[in-house]
């Protein structure tokens, strides 16, 4: 092979893989939600050692590995899909501790206390929302561990306050319309720097 | 032949004279009204399927003492005591009054018991103890299997349900089987009643039972007014069908459900109820009573009276005409909504 036809595959090559680590950031619409206690994104990504252990602790299954399209920095390291279950470190099975913070063995989650707890938002999609479109729906609102974080309007109809929400996703997983009218964004997080 | 100008002819084509055509006419209405008499005598494979499952429920009502839907009226009983008479006693009487246990419950019958464990709250579920007091009393008729059986609300795990509010614990020592039954399949049911759904997928441990024995919480519901025996059935399915309840229309679901899913027996959990605001968050005030009947309209149209009498609602009966799922239930029949045919007996035990 020539040196002109190798430097242009390089050349190539180089490109490719920057655009892959760009694109998914482009395309992706949204950023992760991370575990409770997850260390803030670059020391997250720099710690984590990918062992899935924490995916494997969850008693919910919330918690899954991020893919490629997620980026490669972050490629393996654990998220949060609400579609899977809920995140029971404010309500449910990891009242006392996050299982995840106690099982990881590098400190990329960290133990924190749950009334500082702050992973996300729910987002509501008033188009898809079965109650804002004149039925008869206020699942969000009844299985929701946070009192005030959901209110209704005219008794029917669920905003969403996202200075109480703390992101645990269980109104997200619950919510029974198709497709849902609701997702988890990591809008105002919380997370500790390196302990 | 010339053909025919049949804008200007009129009459008849010369094919058929009229009087084979009267002939043939009346044949085919023979015909046609034979065959239809013949589709009464031999009964389709799909209505006989149809029958089988709504006998299984149907038969068993009819077994009891229960009040047939269509009657003048149904029977409650209230039983209220003082703070420190036990669940048991409690229970015992409600279904004393009700007949008692050898009378209603079929010897070795197949009991689903199934009170409201859908929240991990301890004030949003029915009281254990009420739950092993119903189960103690229906021991007495020897059935073939009594099952705790539950699924919770979308979004809450019914294992840690049962466990975290002490339900698994105290059900089993009553001598009860306790089940998520999540983990079981489903088996779809026709509702040849239905007006908004006419089949539903329900749980197999739900399906294979002969008698079911609901014992719900009395709440306040944000999305239906009130929870109490109707919507408790709906712990009998699968999320999907939970799910499709809320897409299609909640309170005609409920009605449409409780048509052949019906509940037996109920026994009201209004120890401490939850006031102002459900099916969690709300105020408990303790109201010290158990509800029971065999028409679970009736019973919801009562206990949802004495929770707005605990809240100071004025015209409590007026606002319980207005809980929709109730009314729609006793538009299909399925029990008595009208207060003026009720007959409630109200004990107080000490």
């Amino acid at each position: 092979m020539k040196r002109r036809e190798f430097l242009k595959l390089f050349g190539v090559g180089v490109a490719v893989i920057s655009l892959s680590d760009m694109l998914p950031r482009i395309i992706r619409g949204k950023e992760l939600v991370r575990p409770p206690g997850a260390l803030v994104e670059d020391a997250l990504n720099a710690v984590c050692i990918r062992c899935a252990r924490c995916v494997q602790i969850c008693p919910t299954g919330a918690i899954v590995l991020a893919s490629l399209s997620d980026g490669f920095k972050e490629l393996g390291t654990p998220r949060i899909d609400a579609l899977r279950g809920p995140c029971e470190r404010v309500q449910g099975r990891c009242e006392r501790q996050a299982k995840c913070a106690e099982i990881c063995p590098t400190g990329a989650i960290l133990q924190v206390d749950r009334r500082a707890l702050k992973m996300g938002s729910a987002i509501i999609n008033a188009d898809r929302c079965i109650a804002w479109r004149g039925g008869s729906c206020l699942v969000c609102y009844e299985v929701c561990p946070v009192q005030g974080a959901i209110s209704l309007i005219d008794e029917s109809r669920p905003i969403f306050h996202a200075d109480i929400c703390v992101g645990c996703g269980r109104c997200v997983y619950a919510c029974p319309a198709q497709p849902k009218a609701l997702s988890l964004s990591p809008k105002g997080e919380r997370r500790p720097s390196s302990a | 032949m010339e053909p025919r100008d049949t804008k200007r002819d009129k009459s008849l084509p010369a094919v058929v004279s009229r009087r084979t055509f009267l002939k043939l006419l009346a044949a085919g209405v023979s015909g046609f009204l034979a065959a239809r008499s013949f589709d009464f005598l031999v009964p389709k494979t799909t209505e006989t399927q149809t029958s089988t499952v709504t006998a299984t429920v149907t038969k068993t009502v009819t077994a009891t003492t229960t009040v047939e839907p269509a009657s003048k009226s149904a029977n409650v009983v209230m039983v209220r005591v003082v703070p420190n008479v036990s669940p048991q006693a409690l229970v015992e009487k409600a279904l004393e009054l009700l007949g008692g246990v050898e009378k209603l419950v079929p010897i070795g019958a197949s009991i689903l018991v199934k009170p409201n464990v859908g929240f991990y709250e301890r004030d949003a579920v029915t009281d254990p103890r009420i739950t092993a007091a119903a189960i103690r009393s229906l021991k007495q008729v020897k059935p073939a299997r009594i099952v705790v059986g539950e699924s919770s609300v979308r979004g809450y795990d019914t294992e840690h349900a049962l466990s975290v509010t002490d339900t698994r614990g105290i059900a089993e020592e009553a001598g009860a089987e306790v089940r998520d039954l999540r983990k079981d399949p489903a088996v779809s049911v026709s509702l040849p009643k239905g007006r908004a759904i006419t089949s539903v997928d329900i749980f197999k441990t739900v399906h294979d039972s002969s008698y079911i024995v609901n014992i719900p919480r009395l709440k306040r519901h944000s999305a239906t007014v009130t929870t109490i025996c109707l919507k408790n059935m709906m712990g009998t399915l699968p999320d999907s069908e939970k799910g499709r309840f809320h897409q299609v229309n909640l309170s005609q679901c409920i009605a449409d459900l409780n048509s052949v899913i019906r509940p037996n027996l109920v026994v009201i959990d209004a120890t401490r109820a939850m006031t102002k605001r459900g099916p969690t968050g709300g105020t408990m005030v303790d109201l010290n009573l158990v509800i029971a009947s065999l028409d679970p309209v009736a019973a919801d149209a009562v206990a949802a009276e004495e929770l707005f009498k605990a809240e100071g609602v004025s015209d409590p009966r007026g606002a319980v005409s207005r809980i929709e799922h109730i009314q729609k239930a006793a538009e299909l029949g399925i029990g008595v909504a009208d207060r003026s045919r009720i007959e409630v007996l109200d004990v107080t035990l000490s």
